[in-house]
């Protein structure tokens, strides 16, 4: 290797190391929770109680197909896989779209492309990267199943399978990032895609009729490959072909379009300027419509789906009080009631808006680092008037996605014959905005005084929340672990009345820190590009 | 007594453990158009960046017509141009326009649309697909459309080409005629020297020099080719630096040229010839003292 390929890869290595690390360890967690919940409801013998769930349309629309469940691999494949595929490979999207054309948008690609490495180089170096790291996701996940006494060559399988499935769609991401600019639009798209073949995968796994659709998408054959069951290694074959087919088109396109710019042309005049932004608060909005409109789409359809599915698993519930028995022996008894599945999935939707409220805010710090907000600081509105108007766009974006979701959840459940009111699962998303206010205030506090820290550890903190929630009780964590979770203390809305000192307390504490926040923001120097 | 346009009073600002500002003190009277020089890293963006409100100072202060910098009154009297102008992408440039205007508060429309004429910025396309120069333009009309009592301009012309820099210069003219006050911060020392009528020089954080374009040339060095001389010259006073030539002595000196003068009258001098330093050098004599010591 040449010095200047050398020094690209350093770069390349020092720009995603410390991500690729978090991301490891997340996939090394969830295989090893996974693990010790198939330990704990009992192994085989205590899923026997769950046969006909697994196999029930719904319940595999939501996890997939269930292959190989019998074994700590198998359940943890289907419990865990699914979600923690869609992670990892939406994770390498916005990594593949960074390395490019984020280099490519802040100018230092071409810094990097006009010496002896060329463009085409430069970019077959970024994919060498991102199958590097796919690969080492793959293997974390293959040594955690394989150290946990899984079979080698299916522990070897799924990590091959996870390592195919993360290069393909780094693959997507960085063809994604030829075709269009800015690095925002590219990613978009990029994740788009990826959505949809996601719910094409639900729908081919939840209608029994259309499940030929399993394999026109990556996460068909993630389930398909069947790991832990017949080990089809065949079925690799189709992201090999995938992962050639879209390598091979950014090959293409990356001889015949100018660095700098997208293949795909892009109107850069405006006809009719927009009025809104004379106004902060216009100005607020008009940056986040884009934001505001994808996240409600996506947390609509999440709704939606899981309106559909309450009857199914509730009238299964019914019929197997083996199945009740335990779910109730690991602290899930509350979802075989209507209003008890509400509850539950209000936990997703509180992680969801909490991270949408991030991103929200997070545009405040990317404005200030780019330098973007000098002028108007300067010569225009006070920093605090600007905060306020970021505080509040970011209240109106969870509020409005919120009533969405709770529409579409209702939506859903009537068209599958629900018994939930609309008034419920408005409750149901009132309770689900909660977290995001301390979650707010938490983010603001650390942009007042640490700014650069402040998405990351917000996020990482919201993801503990999440974990600690979700799968302590099933792992019998001990209570004072349970107590740091926010979410822990938030009640089951509907099922269970709201509790007004756990709402209070959030809300005085993200007030507080929001203040906290406000203040450190108003005395530091702001970030200079 | 006049009220200082922009105020400078003992501005100190640090880094964590590097000083970028240290006890810096300056006044400019309104209408007046001062050039702010010095090397890179010197500390003239760190002062403007203070004086916009965008940096806290350490200790000292800055005042813009009397009131503390960063607050709503020195906002509005403040107009700003950086050396790399960052607006959002997807905005076009009339949008930019139409945002910095809002926050600001005043246009002048008439001016306006006269100024994206002159400056031949197509206000329709997105920000994203400006050059460097035309995002500066953009920046440009903004601060010149506001009429702002003050602009503070930190190296408005680096991506501007010579046509463009010319009608920088007739804006800048053009405001100080109308009584504006102006900081221009510029490497481009024609330009400084075009347009300034006192220049400020900082260096390594200090202020090191703030004087009128005259009292420059006033104590600039002046360089003497003395033909038919062979005698020691560098007893007389005001002689920095002197040699000899093949026909004579070459002498620099600083300050007044009559002790020198009454020295060569005792002189077999058969011819003289001067040369004052430009500008340029006097200029670039400090950035050199700066380098020597950095």
């Amino acid at each position: 290797m040449g010095k200047g390929p050398r020094s690209l890869v350093a770069l390349l290595r020092r720009q995603c190391q410390f991500g690729v690390l978090v991301v490891a360890l997340g996939v090394l967690s969830a295989v090893a929770i996974g693990i010790k919940s198939f330990r704990i409801i009992g192994g085989a013998s205590g899923l026997s109680a769950m046969k006909g769930l697994l196999t029930s349309p719904a319940v595999a629309a939501l996890y997939g197909k269930p292959y190989g469940v019998t074994t700590a691999g198998g359940f943890t494949q289907w419990k865990m896989g699914m979600y923690l595929a869609l992670a990892v490979t939406m994770w390498i999207i916005f990594l593949a779209t960074k390395l490019s054309r984020g280099a490519e948008d802040d100018g230092s690609w071409d810094l990097l492309v006009s010496g002896r490495t060329t463009h085409r180089r430069a970019t077959a170096t970024v994919a060498v990267t991102l199958v590097v790291t796919s690969a080492l996701f793959g293997f974390v996940a293959a040594v955690t199943f394989a150290v946990a006494g899984e079979s080698v060559v299916a522990s070897g399988l799924y990590g091959v399978t996870l390592c195919c499935l993360s290069a393909t769609s780094a693959a997507l991401g960085l063809l994604g990032a030829q075709l269009l600019a800015p690095r925002r639009r590219a990613s978009s798209y990029a994740a788009g895609i990826l959505m949809a073949m996601f719910v094409v995968r639900m729908v081919a796994d939840g209608v029994t009729r259309l499940s030929f659709l399993r394999w026109l998408t990556p996460f068909g054959w993630f389930e398909e490959v069947r790991c832990f069951d017949s080990n089809r290694w065949w079925v690799l074959a189709f992201y090999v072909v995938a992962f050639v087919v879209l390598t091979w088109c950014t090959v293409l396109v990356v001889d015949r379009r100018d660095v700098g710019e997208g293949r795909l042309a892009r109107g850069d005049v405006v006809a009719s300027p927009s009025a809104l932004v004379g106004s902060v608060d216009g100005m607020i909005w008009t940056q986040r419509r884009g934001l505001a409109g994808t996240w409600a789409g996506v947390v609509a359809l999440f709704a939606a789906l899981m309106g559909l599915l309450i009857k199914p698993l509730v009238d299964f519930a019914h019929s197997n009080p083996s199945y009740v028995a335990t779910l109730e022996r690991y602290g899930y008894g509350s979802v075989v009631t209507s209003k008890g599945f509400v509850g539950e999935m209000g936990l997703f939707f509180s992680v969801a808006f909490a991270f949408l409220a991030v991103t929200s805010l997070h545009q405040l710090f990317a404005d200030e680092g780019a330098g973007r907000l000098d002028v108007p600081l300067a010569t225009g509105v006070s920093r605090r008037r600007w905060l306020n108007s970021t505080v509040a766009g970011t209240v109106g974006i969870l509020v409005v996605t919120a009533a969405l979701s709770a529409v579409a959840f209702n939506a859903g459940s009537f068209v599958a014959g629900g018994d939930v009111s609309t008034v419920e699962f408005f409750q149901g998303a009132a309770s689900s905005l909660v977290l995001s206010v301390p979650v707010c205030g938490f983010y603001l506090a650390l942009l007042g005084w640490v700014p650069r820290s402040a998405l990351g550890v917000t996020s990482g903190a919201i993801i503990v929340s999440f974990i600690v929630a979700a799968f302590g009780p099933a792992l019998q964590w001990p209570q004072a672990v349970l107590a740091l979770s926010p979410l822990h203390h938030l009640p089951l809305v509907p099922l269970e009345p709201w509790a007004p000192w756990a709402v209070v307390w959030m809300l005085g504490a993200g007030v507080l820190l929001v203040i906290v926040g406000a203040v450190g923001y108003e005395r530091r120097d702001l970030l200079s590009a | 007594m006049t009220v200082p346009a922009l105020a400078l009073e003992h501005l100190t600002k640090h880094f964590g453990s590097t000083v970028a500002l240290d006890d810096v003190s300056l006044e400019i009277r309104p209408g007046e158009v001062v050039g702010f020089l010095g090397p890179n890293g010197a500390g003239k963006s760190t002062a403007l960046r203070v004086a916009l409100g965008l940096l806290r100072p350490t200790s000292g202060g800055v005042r813009v017509m009397g009131h503390a910098a960063g607050s709503p009154d020195a906002r509005a009297l403040l107009a700003y141009v950086p050396g790399d102008v960052a607006l959002w992408p997807r905005l076009s440039g009339e949008e930019s326009l139409t945002l910095l205007e809002g926050l600001h508060g005043d246009v002048d429309a008439a001016y306006r649309a006269r100024l994206i004429d002159v400056f031949d910025v197509d206000v329709h396309k997105r920000v994203r697909a400006y050059s460097k120069g035309n995002r500066q333009k953009i920046a440009l009309v903004a601060a010149f459309a506001s009429r702002a009592d003050v602009l503070l301009l930190d190296e408005p012309t680096s991506g501007l080409d010579p046509l463009m820099e010319r009608v920088f210069r007739e804006c800048v003219s053009e405001a100080a005629a109308r009584g504006q006050t102006v900081l221009l911060s510029s490497h481009i020392l024609s330009e400084v020297e075009h347009l300034c009528a006192r220049v400020a020089m900082i260096r390594s954080g200090r202020l090191v020099r703030v004087a009128t374009i005259d009292e420059l040339r006033e104590h600039a060095s002046v360089e003497f080719d003395i033909v038919g001389v062979s005698a020691d010259v560098s007893t007389v006073a005001g002689v920095t630096r002197w040699e000899r030539t093949s026909d004579g002595v070459k002498v620099t000196i600083t300050g007044s040229p009559v002790p020198l003068l009454h020295f060569l009258a005792t002189q077999p001098v058969t011819a003289v010839r001067t040369r004052e330093a430009s500008l340029e050098e006097i200029f670039l004599s400090y950035y050199d003292v700066a380098e020597t010591r950095g």
